[in-house]
C-alpha cells in the first residue's frame, strides 16, 4: 500500500470514529438543557449550512441567491414539500442566470 | 406478500433523499475532477469517496494534497472539518434506536444530507436512516466515477449555477422546523454566527462553532420565548 492509501484509511478511521462516537452516547437519557440543547442541534445546523453555502459571487449574484431562498421558503411554507421548494428556488435562480441577471 | 415496516422505511429514506441528487452529482463528479488535476489517481479518488465519505473534507483533502500538504495535516484538518457529525450522531441516538449492525452501517452514511431529511421525515426509524444515507452513498460515488472518466470535460458546479442546491436544500429542511420564537433564534444566531465565522475559520469549525452556540443560547431561553408569537 502506498502513504496516500495509509493517509485515506485514516482520514476514514477518524470520520468513522466521530461519527459513530456520537450514536453511542447516551442523548436520550438527558433531560433539562441537555436535552433542549440536543433539540435545537438540527434548527442551528441547517441555518449554519444556510448562511455557509448563500452566499453568491457578487452583490448581484447574491441578491438573486437571496430571491431564490426566498422562493423556496414560500414553497415550503405552502406546501412542506422539500422537493418543491428546492425546485422552485433552482429554477428561480437558474432563469436569472440564463438571462444574463445573476 | 406486503412490505416489512423496516423494508418500507429503508425505501421512503431512499427517495426522500431523491431530490437532492440534482446537487450531489455535480459536485461528486467536481470532486473528482479536482482530485485527479491534483495528480491524484482515479483508484484513490475513488477509494476517498468509499471509505471518507464526507464531501468538505474530500474537497479539503484534494486541495491539501494539491499544496503538499503531509499526511497528519489531512488527517487532523478530516478530524475538524467532521467534528461537527459528532452532534449530528447525538441527536439521531436521541430519537431513534439504532442498534448493532445498523448502527456500524450508520456511522458511515452519516452525513449531513442524511442527517438533515432524517430528522425532518424520518425520526425514529432506523431503516429511513439507512435508505437516505446509502442513497447518497450510492450517487456519490457513481458521481465520483464519472467524474474521473470525464475529468477533462465537466464544468464545475458552480460555473452552471447548481452550488445553490445545497443551500436551498437545507433550507428548505429548516423551514417547517422553525414553529417558535426559540426556533427562530437559535436560526438566526447560528446563521450570523455561520457566516461571521466562516470568514476566518474552517468551513467546518465554522459550522460546529455556530451550532454549540446557537443551540447554548436556545437551551437557555426561557420557556416564555417559546410559545407561538
Amino acid at each position: 500500500m502506498t502513504p496516500l492509501t495509509w493517509t485515506i484509511l485514516a482520514m476514514a478511521g477518524v470520520t468513522y470514529g466521530v461519527r459513530l462516537w456520537g450514536l453511542l452516547l447516551p442523548g436520550a437519557r438527558l433531560r433539562g438543557y441537555g436535552r433542549r440543547f440536543l433539540d435545537a442541534v438540527p434548527v442551528a445546523v441547517f441555518a449554519a449550512l444556510v448562511a455557509g453555502g448563500l452566499p453568491g459571487a457578487d452583490a448581484i449574484d447574491g441578491a438573486w441567491r437571496i430571491a431564490a431562498a426566498a422562493v423556496t421558503v414560500v414553497v415550503v411554507a405552502r406546501t412542506r414539500g422539500l422537493a418543491a421548494g428546492l425546485l422552485a428556488g433552482l429554477a428561480c435562480y437558474l432563469v436569472a442566470r440564463a438571462l444574463g441577471w445573476a | 406478500m406486503s412490505a416489512s415496516p423496516a423494508s418500507g422505511d429503508f425505501g421512503a429514506g431512499f427517495r426522500a433523499m431523491v431530490p437532492l441528487w440534482i446537487g450531489v452529482v455535480p459536485f461528486g463528479a467536481a470532486y473528482a475532477v479536482t482530485a485527479r488535476a491534483a495528480g491524484i489517481d482515479p483508484v484513490h479518488t475513488q477509494l476517498m469517496s468509499l471509505l471518507v465519505f464526507a464531501g468538505g473534507a474530500q474537497f479539503a483533502a484534494v486541495g491539501l494534497i494539491a499544496a503538499g500538504a503531509g499526511p497528519w495535516t489531512l488527517i487532523s484538518t478530516t478530524f475538524l472539518l467532521n467534528l461537527r457529525h459528532l452532534l449530528y450522531g447525538v441527536v439521531v441516538a436521541a430519537t431513534t434506536r439504532v442498534r448493532g449492525a445498523r448502527r456500524a452501517l450508520a456511522a458511515h452514511l452519516l452525513t449531513d444530507e442524511a442527517f438533515g431529511v432524517h430528522v425532518a421525515h424520518g425520526r425514529g426509524r432506523p431503516a429511513f436512516l439507512i435508505g437516505a444515507g446509502l442513497s447518497l452513498f450510492v450517487v456519490w460515488n457513481a458521481s465520483t466515477l464519472v467524474g474521473s472518466l470525464l475529468a477533462r470535460s465537466l464544468p464545475a458546479p458552480q460555473a452552471i449555477g447548481l452550488d445553490i442546491v445545497f443551500p436551498l436544500a437545507f433550507l428548505a429542511l429548516l423551514v417547517p422546523l422553525v414553529r417558535d420564537r426559540r426556533s427562530l433564534t437559535v436560526a438566526g444566531i447560528a446563521g450570523l454566527g455561520a457566516w461571521g465565522l466562516g470568514a476566518a475559520l474552517e468551513p467546518g469549525a465554522a459550522l460546529l462553532l455556530a451550532t454549540a452556540l446557537a443551540a447554548g443560547v436556545g437551551a437557555a431561553l426561557p420557556a416564555g420565548v417559546s410559545e407561538a408569537p
